[in-house]
């Protein structure tokens, strides 16, 4: 019996540490989500001023990443192989939380201004989804908003002028109602995954 | 002339890529006015020797080009890629994401439900595949 004492006292000083550990994970999962498809970021990070231009000529600045949540995708229309899958997911998403009363505003940032006029990102976005925003203009001003996302893009010179790429982030950033990037999703985007991260961040207010 | 074509009627029909197969042959329907279109396929080389498929050309498009986009640290490319080699037995999956063909200029409209044609070259010889257009995203 004796023997056994010292082994009870680490028994109890494990169940009080197990105890303890226990807390912290109840503590830590009801102030912050565990995210499956993404990067929280510790610290939320606020979106530089820029001066944009959407699809229907209106302007597009920083003030409107605040007051609702936000996912931005960085791409091109002449990009048809990545985009129009990543657009039909987050059309999806963006539809599924509208389900659970969630609102998220998609937003695709074109990179390639110089093909995409209004009159072309218009065209594109309103054939993926009626709720999705398109946004661009001229580089000094993107890359300005893509700094603050922590988006990479680079024009590819093609087999003609006319046919180069863009090379571009394939992230999905999350921007909060204080305009502040969140977090961050990497491919390959799943539409169940990121419905059910976002359904822990987003609340309802539909 | 009227020879060569005569030789042609009586020699046996020449299987151009013989064994080449494409399923699901498809082209994703793209937005109105897009001059950029895709087109996926799953290849395969039923036949008894290798296939060395390095050309793609389309009478329904300016000009096709074989791709493939890779995520590199997070970053989406598109590139060019130059043969797709099929032993025999072998096959290739063109999907989204992946290997791809790249359409450039579509010569007429097209809509889902429509058909497209591309031209696979193995060497010197080719074969015709349709392709229906679809609106379908994964
Ligand atoms: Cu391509």
């Amino acid at each position: 019996m004796r023997a056994l004492k010292p082994l009870s006292v680490a028994l109890v000083a494990l169940s009080g540490l197990a105890l303890g550990l226990w807390a912290a994970v109840q503590w830590s999962t009801t102030q912050t989500p565990i995210l499956h498809s993404g990067i929280l970021l510790p610290t939320p990070r606020p979106v530089a001023p820029f001066a944009l231009t959407r699809q229907d000529g209106v302007a597009f600045t920083e003030a409107d990443l605040r007051g609702h949540w936000s996912l931005l995708f960085a791409g091109f229309t002449y990009c048809p192989d990545v985009c129009p899958t990543t657009l039909t997911v987050m059309k999806q998403v963006e539809q599924g939380l509208r389900d659970s009363r969630r609102a998220l505003n998609a937003v695709f940032v074109s990179v390639d201004p110089e093909r995409d006029t209004p009159e072309q990102l218009s065209r594109y976005v309103r054939y993926y989804s009626p709720t999705l925003t398109g946004i661009t203009g001229p580089f000094e001003q993107l890359d300005r908003l893509c700094a603050s996302l922590g988006i990479a893009y680079i024009k590819v010179p093609g087999t003609l002028p006319q046919n180069y790429t863009v090379d571009h982030s394939a992230v999905l950033v999350l921007v909060n109602p204080q305009g502040q990037v969140a977090a961050y999703f990497q491919p390959p985007h799943r539409v169940e995954a990121l419905t059910a991260d976002l359904t822990q961040m987003i609340p309802e207010t539909l | 002339m009227r020879i060569i074509a005569l030789l042609t009627l009586l020699s046996p029909v020449v299987q151009a890529c013989p064994g080449l197969t494409a399923e699901d042959a498809w082209i994703r329907e793209a937005p109105p006015g897009t001059s950029v279109m895709v087109g996926y396929a799953q290849l395969e080389n039923t036949g008894k020797n290798p296939l060395n498929l390095d050309t793609v050309s389309s009478p329904d498009f300016g000009s096709v080009e074989l791709h493939r986009t890779v995520i590199e640290n997070g970053v989406s490319q598109m590139r060019r890629h130059p043969t797709v080699s099929l032993p025999p037995g072998g096959r290739a999956v063109l999907m989204p994401g992946g290997l791809h063909f790249m359409l450039f200029r579509p010569l007429r409209s097209l809509k889902a439900g429509d058909t497209a044609r591309i031209v696979l070259y193995c060497g010197t010889q080719s074969r015709t595949f349709s392709f229906s257009v679809k609106a379908i995203t994964p």
